[in-house]
């Protein structure tokens, strides 16, 4: 058949079953958006949290100090390891005990007297670097490994807010994501039964159609549509939401930031546009997926 | 005239153990009206489901019009069905649409363009005597008529094979005769090959046409221009 043709039938089909069963298409498509604001919270939350710590990555440095009289070999060894690390931005800056001596020297000036009796630097002062994280979320970890190096003294970064806060994000997406998922699969059984039941009611007509030789694809064609169409409906509370809510949330902000410098909130344009086409493309295939489901099981063709 | 039908060494089991047909041979030419006569659970339906592969033999070959329908998959049959037309005991028309647009579903559903649509559907419904009863809906017409309906929606796309079974079963004498009357026009007109499977011993008697009996799975006998012969069944 015309594909084109086929289509036309097809959707026309959709909307007079939408209609037919007008409570449980509601129900359907209520239960999608409802899912879908959950999608787009877990979503808004965690690009968020992704600029944060990128951000906030930017500000935090992990000092490490070397054992005293690390050899030659030890900082090639070092270096070699750092270079290993995922984690760690390739960039750093390195400080030897003869350059501490002097900085020392000349930046306290009490202490200068001091800095320039001691003859042998390596015996009192440790190579430093000031390492920077990629991800600062995993900073606890990358400190970690950098204190389990035999050659490394200590390793510490600054301030912990920073990092705790993210985790507080970072588990505010997760607990979103997995309502998501869960209220997706309930949304997925909830459209197999709508479709199901269009199905049923339409079971004459199906067998008819088959009777007189319309094709596998003509006959399941309008349930496939009819999952899209229930999805692609559900989707519009969603996405309005994101739209106006993340705008007016934008807005009360002071230029975006929120208390520190680091907690930058994304500009919502284009941003909540590109949320809003994931929301669209989540809800098409959720209703997609309950509908073959549906088709695979009731429709034998 | 050549073989439209061949059936060789068919043999239907169904999978509660029933067997419906056993190493059944038959030949049906172009152009030919069969009646296929046998009482009830004699395997004429499963025989005419064979036909249009809603049943599946278990053994043997059927080809219609060089199809092999015994061995054609699921995902192809729509083209076997698509040249044939099947008229049913319950008529199975839906009751929301009109005479018309029932019609007219059967050509819809494989995408026929809009123009070819109304000229064949007004055509069939000519053939069948309804193109007054267009715009009714079918629970406005007697039985005769439904029947008339799905006979013109089996023919709206010019099937050279028409399988009906038991289209007389829910109709009165004066209806079943007005119905197979139609069947006989179309078979006239349109060359069209008719099998119709009944038990209405009148009807076979009436028409004078070749008739198949099938008595538990087997052909017991096979006559041109037979009669329904009570010892046979």
């Amino acid at each position: 058949m015309n594909l084109f043709r086929m289509i036309r039938y097809g959707v026309r089909d959709a909307f007079k079953s939408v209609r037919r069963n007008l409570s449980l298409s509601l129900a359907s498509v209520s239960c999608i958006s409802i899912t879908l604001i959950v999608v787009a919270l877990a979503l808004l939350v965690a690009f968020n949290v992704e600029n944060f710590s990128q951000k906030a990555g930017d500000n935090v440095t992990i000092v490490t100090y070397l054992q005293l009289g690390a050899t030659e070999d030890d900082i090639t060894a070092f270096e070699t390891e750092l270079k290993g690390m995922d984690n760690i931005v390739q960039e750093w800056t390195k400080q030897t005990p003869e350059e501490r001596k002097q900085s020392l020297i000349e930046e306290e000036e009490l202490l200068s007297n001091i800095g320039s009796t001691i003859e042998n630097p390596e015996e009192v002062f440790h190579y430093r670097y000031d390492l920077k994280v990629e991800d600062v979320a995993k900073i606890e970890d990358t400190k970690n490994a950098l204190k389990a190096l035999d050659v490394v003294d200590t390793a510490e970064y600054g301030d912990d807010t920073v990092t705790r806060m993210i985790d507080l994000f970072n588990i505010a997406g997760r607990v979103a994501t997995i309502v998501a998922v869960i209220l997706i699969i309930v949304t997925v059984f909830l459209i197999v039964n709508t479709i199901k039941l269009t199905i049923f009611s339409r079971k004459r007509e199906i067998s008819i159609m088959r009777v007189v030789g319309a094709s596998n694809m003509t006959i399941k064609n309008p349930f496939i549509i009819e999952g899209f169409l229930i999805g692609l409906m559900g989707s519009i509370v969603p996405v309005l939401a994101t739209i106006f809510g993340y705008r007016a949330f934008y807005d009360k902000l002071d230029d975006g930031h929120f208390m520190t410098f680091w907690l930058e909130f994304l500009n919502p344009t284009p941003f909540i546009y590109f949320v809003s086409l994931i929301i669209v493309i989540i809800g098409v295939t959720v209703g997609m997926i309950g509908s073959s489901r549906a088709v695979r099981k009731y429709l034998k063709v | 005239m050549a073989e439209l039908i061949t059936l060789t060494g068919v043999n239907k089991k169904y999978k509660n153990g029933v067997t419906a047909i056993y190493d059944l041979d038959l030949s049906i030419k172009k152009g030919e009206f069969v009646f296929i006569i046998g009482g009830s659970g004699s395997g004429k339906s499963t025989l005419i489901k064979m036909l249009y592969r809603e049943e599946k033999p278990n053994k043997g070959e059927i080809s219609i019009g060089g199809i092999n329908v015994a061995k054609l998959r699921n995902s192809k049959v729509y083209k076997l069905r698509r040249r044939l037309g099947i008229v049913f005991q319950d008529y199975r028309l839906l009751p929301k649409l009109t005479v018309y647009e029932n019609v007219a579903f059967a050509l819809e559903v494989i995408g026929t363009k809009s123009n070819e649509i109304r000229i064949k559907t007004l055509r069939a419904l000519e053939l069948v005597g309804l193109k007054g009863k267009i715009r009714n809906y079918p629970d406005e017409l007697s039985g005769g008529e439904q029947q008339r309906v799905a006979i013109a929606r089996a023919i709206v796309n010019n099937p050279k094979l028409i399988l009906c079974d038991e289209p007389t079963g829910n109709l009165d004498p004066k209806m079943s005769l007005e119905v197979v009357k139609v069947l006989e026009d179309i078979n006239k007109t349109t060359g069209a090959t008719i099998i119709m499977a009944t038990h209405d011993k009148e009807i076979v008697n009436k028409f004078k046409k070749r008739v198949v009996a099938i008595k538990q799975g087997r052909i017991v006998k096979d006559y041109e221009e037979g009669k329904y012969d009570n010892e046979s069944i």
